[in-house]
């Protein structure tokens, strides 16, 4: 691959996933974290910059799906000793909501992590390297949020950002950090 | 070398990790996901143009029974169609409501009604709740505010920076307000029954916040854009004659 070409995949890949936050977030306003609309656009243009850039997953070993499940563990630590210690042992949405809202959440956070974990890791990854490339894909991470919980969850957002390219690292497969990202989503459902 | 730099970052990340949460240890709990709310806002009184989806709130209220001369843990809430949230609730604990002697039965009813005076310190988001426990003899009964309780407010969804206020000796009084940010709802430790609503800052704020995220977006497009331009640039650029060479 030539060098203008390597370089300028992540761009386009970057530019891609701005496109569709902004896609989310001009449908979703000004409640684009409760948009569920706004969701499965978001999703379903993730999966065209996926098949724009030709970046195929590859079968996840089931060594990858068990690390990725501790790695949940780890980012639902915090959430779960704020819920014990704040009280708030009452879920107050009907579970019989819960399957189409999960189902959401799967195809949201599976083609956020195949986008970044996935294919913009990769493409960093032969221009940067590999610190490079979880650099980029936390910051990338930490902004695409930033239009839904605000600038306050940066921290936050960089911060899991960097667990999940480590899980990446570590295993070399982009399905360790997309069965985190999902697991703790999910797991939100008990834990607000 | 990949295995053992994606420990190192692993071991950093989980101490980042660890300063976020000590650091704001209230909000944001989780980094990401989907609010959990569906239906529509019903409002007591709603805001021009919207459809009759937003009309007509619910109640809720549930009878306990005292065991042994005291209060057990009770939740009430407003009722809600299937799959729906409920807009208002109040989870109490063992030993929550004070009861004199005598009373055998505590009511707890939850209910949306007008505000008792105007709100001049912002914009009221949704509806104002009045939470009451009434004893078996129709006397208003008090939350002890060394137990309290945790109240919880559905948002609208309309404005962002909406926080729990009481009402209290003729003027809303800001409470302490558990945000999260994928949840639907605000939470207090609620001290004393009474009148609660979501109240936002003034309408201009509060237009600025609803427009936050739109203005938020475009900058970080923006700055995408122009890192997109100078990294093709860059990679464009005319070798020098070490590289050419």
């Amino acid at each position: 691959m030539s060098r203008a070409l390597s370089a300028s995949t992540p761009v386009l890949l970057l530019l891609g996933l701005a496109s569709a936050v902004g896609l989310r977030v001009a449908i979703g306003a000004p409640s684009v974290a409760e948009s569920q609309g706004a969701g499965l656009v978001f999703a379903g243009a993730l999966a065209l910059v996926l098949v724009a850039a030709g970046w195929r997953p590859g079968p996840p070993h089931p060594s990858s799906i068990l690390v990725g499940l501790a790695g949940a563990a780890v980012l639902v630590a915090g959430p779960l000793w704020l819920h014990l210690t704040s009280g708030l042992t009452e879920q107050a949405m009907p579970l019989t909501s819960f399957p189409g809202w999960a189902l959401l959440i799967v195809l949201i956070a599976g083609t956020e992590e195949m986008v970044l974990r996935g294919a913009l890791f990769d493409s960093c990854g032969r221009v940067v390297g590999p610190a490079g490339a979880v650099a980029v894909t936390s910051i990338a991470f930490a902004l695409i949020h930033v239009p839904l919980y605000g600038p306050a969850a940066i921290p936050l957002d960089l911060a899991v950002g960097m667990w999940l390219g480590g899980l990446r690292l570590l295993t070399g497969s982009a399905a360790a950090p997309a069965t985190a990202h999902i697991a703790a989503d999910l797991c939100g459902w008990w834990l607000l | 070398m990949s295995r053992r730099l994606g420990a190192v970052i692993l071991v950093l990340a989980a101490a980042l990790l660890g300063l976020v949460w000590s650091a704001a240890p209230q909000s944001p709990p989780l980094y990401d996901g989907l609010a959990n709310c569906s239906g529509p806002y019903k409002y007591l009184n709603p805001p021009a143009g919207l459809g009759p989806q937003h009309r007509n709130p619910t109640s809720g209220s549930t009878v306990e029974h005292v065991k042994n001369g005291k209060f057990t843990e009770s939740v009430v809430q407003t009722k809600q169609a299937p799959a729906r949230a409920p807009q208002a609730l109040i989870q109490l604990g063992d030993g929550a409501v004070n009861l004199p002697s005598g009373i055998t039965t505590v009511r707890l009813t939850v209910r949306p009604v007008p505000p008792p005076a105007p709100i001049s310190n912002g914009v009221l988001d949704g509806n104002v709740y009045l939470f009451r426990a009434i004893g078996n003899d129709g006397s208003s009964l008090t939350l002890d505010p060394k137990i309290g309780g945790l109240l919880q407010l559905k948002k609208t969804g309309q404005e962002l920076s909406a926080r729990m206020e009481l009402y209290r000796g003729g003027k809303w009084v800001p409470q302490s307000t558990l945000s999260f940010v994928n949840a639907c709802y605000l939470a207090t430790d609620a001290r004393s029954f009474g009148y609660y609503a979501l109240i936002a800052p003034s309408h201009e704020s509060a237009f600025l916040t609803r427009y936050l995220p739109l203005l938020i977006a475009a900058i970080i497009i923006l700055v995408l854009v122009i890192t997109a331009l100078v990294a093709i640039r860059l990679s464009r650029r005319v070798p020098t004659v070490e590289e050419a060479g």
